[in-house]
């Protein structure tokens, strides 16, 4: 029991932390850019999936529904922006009141 | 719970109205979809004969373009949402999965039954959206009509859709669920019937995609509520985006339609052939790669809408890949078909008249695919009449040849035999003379959805338009002997096709409990003998 | 009680039904994943059209209170998962505590996302239409971020409230749970634990991209 709790704790500290990481990667470090930003917010899903929803102790079937959605995210996301990401955009004009 | 000693039919089991509204049996629910699919089918095959009437003459004989584009519109609508996408998943699957799997039910009976209220409360929302004055922006509801233009009823119509999404998402995670964990001892993944790997793959595809298109309708009756949204050009959003949203679901809802059929004449092909499923393996694997390459298609819808050239060639390169693995399932059942004993019964016509039309529909796929030679042929009745071979040519025979072979077992009747040949025979007929004109009128360029149609084009609009009654003759006609067969047929024997498979070992009707011993599988599927091999013997 | 009342027909055990119920939910969760997907590709298209314009939109967010609500979700996900770990080793009165701390923090996002931040969003004029507050070059881009962000946020809230629901449900039913049977805290844990997954990428995209560099 104390063990779980104090793993945890552990692992919303961690949460806190990355959280922390991700206001200083847009205010303190401008470096670390938007891509870093992206990468700790990646983090912490993995944190949270990992450490509150315990996706580790979960069988093959429940990583197969997991990973699905990952892949699938992949595929909408990545083909999705294929298209305007190689498009190419001609000026427009839009009035501006 | 158990009936061991004298087992009543799940038919039997209950005669209340209650007893049916409240049940949790996966077959009863299955016939519960059963009257509600029929009817979306004949309501939304009316709205196509209307539409036939009109396109009798050049000059449209229903005498307004609105009228017209309603009609389209619900055509799609009702066809597309009410009948192909749940049809033999819901009916056919819902009785079989468990049978099939030596199950008592599925894995969550009670969303089962969520799921056909789902389905009703999301078919009346269609008909109300239908009997207030329709909508006129077809069935994909492109942007900015929806959004900004069209009068018609969006937001009920969207409604409708989004409503059925869950019914289906909930049906479709049922089955995974199943069959992951409910399959009979011994009954390993390479023991499965192929009809349970093509409804698995067949979910896979509603569990992802459904959501995807509930999300997209959102946010397009988000806009069209406020009149402002992320789809709006004005502001700099991108009509596109919902064109690439819209078939991100419903390219891969072509596969919800489609996926169930292969598994369904994967099951009559050996049965009547009396020969095991030729490269049981290549078909299986060919339904999963389907589910999966089909999500990489999506763009091929959009070569002409404005989408950029490299994203265009690499759609039509990944549509070309999913050409394989169905060519894999055509190959395979001529081969189980080759040097077999073959029976000509109804469910065995079906599936030929399926294989026949299926590949004819998929090739004409290989054309428009083609990036260059889709520019002069989308938006023409030659696509109309692609996709009809798919769907209504491959689908719905499949879906009949389904329903006469299972027809014994859910009902413990038997059909009449001639008049089921007559049946298959008629839609076959009807079909061809319905569909075929269009590709020649497609490539002679003329566009779908036009209400009225130069004189040039009047002869195979007319041959067409008679094929469409055919075609209606050859639909009344199942549902007139079915009907009378429920009434007046012969009692059907637990197997009367000699067929394998778990579901052909319980009685006709099954009782309630499906099995009253968990049965142990130990035999891979289609064990048939040759009759000739069987005399030696 | 006997072993058939612990589970329905279809399932060989209470163990059995416990592994299926887990199975499934993790699978709705992978719906629930794509659900969000349109969300977050429209973010991608939205920002392609004018990055300039959509990040100044997304500077007009109230930061402080998008810090505050992402910090209240991750405790509340702890909360959860404390008063899970006391079901598991047979105190429902410790799960019970817990799980009503869980409620109000999730509560308290709603409170402050709904009640306060989307009521100063408002008076900012900051809705999108004819009366949007933001001018000059970046007035389109920031309309579309904001059309995205109103959207966003209600959808995840709608998602919040449900777990709000089930959680209240299982508070209500503690007295069913024991140490061996309790898929159902389980089930809710993890729907809870997700929608916290959800705001955890739509943070970011909200409050942070539009001030990072």
């Amino acid at each position: 029991m104390t063990a779980i709790v104090l793993r945890l704790v552990a692992v919303a500290s961690l949460m806190f932390a990355l959280l922390a990481a991700e206001l200083a990667a847009t205010f303190a470090f401008p470096g670390w850019g938007r891509g870093g930003v992206a990468m700790i917010a990646a983090a912490m899903v993995g944190v949270a999936a990992f450490g509150f929803m315990d996706l580790r102790q979960e069988g093959v079937v429940v990583w197969l529904f997991a990973a699905a959605a990952v892949l699938w995210l992949i595929i909408l996301l990545g083909l999705g922006s294929l298209d305007p990401l190689t498009r190419t955009l001609y000026p427009t004009v839009i009035a501006v009141p | 719970m158990t009936h061991s000693a004298a087992q009543v039919s799940y038919l039997e089991d209950g005669h209340t109205l209650r007893s049916w509204l409240l049940t949790t049996d996966h077959k009863r629910i299955a016939i519960l979809y059963f009257v509600a699919i029929t009817f979306f089918f004949f309501a939304g095959g009316f709205a196509a004969f209307l539409m036939r009437y009109n396109l009798l003459s050049p000059h449209g004989l229903l005498g307004s373009a609105e009228t017209y584009n309603r009609l389209f519109s619900m055509h799609g609508i009702l066809m597309v949402w009410f009948f192909l996408v749940p049809a033999v998943p819901v009916t056919l699957g819902n009785f079989l999965i468990p049978l099939m799997l030596g199950a008592r039910d599925l894995a969550f009976p009670r969303l089962n039954l969520l799921s056909w209220y789902l389905f009703m409360a999301a078919g009346f929302v269609a008909l109300y959206a239908v009997v207030a004055g329709g909508v006129d922006t077809g069935w994909t509801f492109y942007t900015p009509l929806t959004s900004l233009y069209s009068k018609g009823h969006v937001v009920a119509a969207i409604v409708a859709i989004f409503i059925a999404g869950f019914s289906s998402i909930a049906t479709g995670l049922n089955f995974i669920v199943s069959i992951h964990k409910l399959r009979a001892p011994g009954m390993t993944w390479y023991k499965m019937p192929v009809f349970l790997w093509s409804l698995y793959a067949t979910s896979v595809i509603l569990v992802l995609a459904t959501p995807v298109l509930a999300m997209t309708l959102l946010l397009l009756a988000f806009e069209r509520i406020f009149g402002i949204g992320v789809f709006d050009p004005a502001i700099g959003g991108d009509p596109l985006l919902f064109q690439h949203l819209f078939w991100f679901y419903s390219h891969p809802a072509v596969y919800v339609m489609i996926l169930p059929g292969f598994g369904v004449i994967s099951e009559i092909v050996p049965a009547f052939s009396r020969k095991e499923l030729f490269g049981y393996k290549f078909v299986v694997w060919a339904s999963i790669a389907i589910a999966v390459i089909g999500f990489l298609v999506w763009g091929h819808h959009m070569f002409v809408a404005g989408t950029s050239l490299f994203s265009a060639i690499v759609f039509s390169l990944l549509s070309y890949m999913v050409a394989v693995p169905s060519a894999i399932k055509v190959f395979n059942w001529i081969g189980t078909m080759h040097k077999g004993y073959i029976h000509f019964d109804s469910p065995m016509l079906y599936a030929i008249g399926f294989i026949g039309l299926f590949t004819t529909g998929g090739l004409t796929g290989l054309f428009v695919a083609a990036l260059a030679a889709d520019v002069h042929l989308t938006q023409t009745y030659f696509v109309v009449a692609h996709f009809h071979y798919v769907m209504v040519g491959g689908m719905v025979s499949a879906y009949f040849a389904g329903l006469h072979f299972w027809w014994p077992k859910i009902t413990g009747r038997l059909y009449p035999e001639m008049w089921g040949r007559a049946g298959a025979i008629t839609i076959f007929v009807g079909f061809n003379l319905t569909f075929f004109p269009q590709f020649v009128l497609g490539y002679l360029g003329m566009p779908r959805r036009y209400f009225a149609y130069p004189q040039q084009f009047e002869a195979l609009n007319l041959l067409s338009s008679a094929g469409a009654l055919v075609l209606a003759l050859g639909y009344l006609l199942p549902l007139g002997y079915l009907t009378w067969s429920l009434l007046y047929g012969e009692r059907a024997s637990a197997n009367p096709w000699g067929a394998t498979g778990l579901e052909w070992t319980t009685p006709s009707p099954p009782p309630t409990e499906n099995f009253a011993v968990t049965p142990i599988v130990t035999q891979a599927p289609y064990q048939y003998e040759q009759p000739e091999a069987a005399s030696h013997e | 009680m006997s072993d058939a009342a612990a589970h329905e027909f279809q399932f060989s055990s209470a163990e059995h039904r416990r592994e299926t119920a887990i199975s499934g939910i993790w699978l709705f969760l992978a719906t629930e994943a794509l659900f969000f997907g349109p969300i977050f590709l429209s973010w991608i298209y939205a920002r392609f059209a004018d990055p300039n314009a959509f990040d100044a939109g997304g500077r007009q967010t109230e930061l402080t209170i998008g810090v505050t609500n992402t910090a209240l979700l991750i405790a509340s996900s702890f909360a959860y998962s404390v008063g899970l770990a006391f079901m598991e080793f047979g105190s429902r009165r410790g799960m019970v505590l817990w799980l009503l701390v869980a409620w109000a923090l999730g509560a308290a996002f709603i409170g402050l996302k709904f009640g306060v931040e989307w009521r100063m969003d408002l008076a900012k004029g900051l809705f999108p239409g004819a009366n949007f507050s933001v001018h000059g070059p970046s007035r389109n881009g920031a309309q579309l971020f904001f059309a995205f962000y109103f959207f966003s946020t209600a959808l995840h809230g709608l998602h919040l409230l449900v777990g709000l629901a089930l959680l209240a449900w299982i508070i209500f039913q503690a007295r069913r749970f024991t140490a061996e049977r309790h898929s159902p805290v389980r089930v809710v844990g993890l729907y809870w634990t997700f929608i916290d997954v959800i705001w955890l990428i739509l943070f970011p995209l909200i409050y942070l991209i539009g001030r990072a560099s």
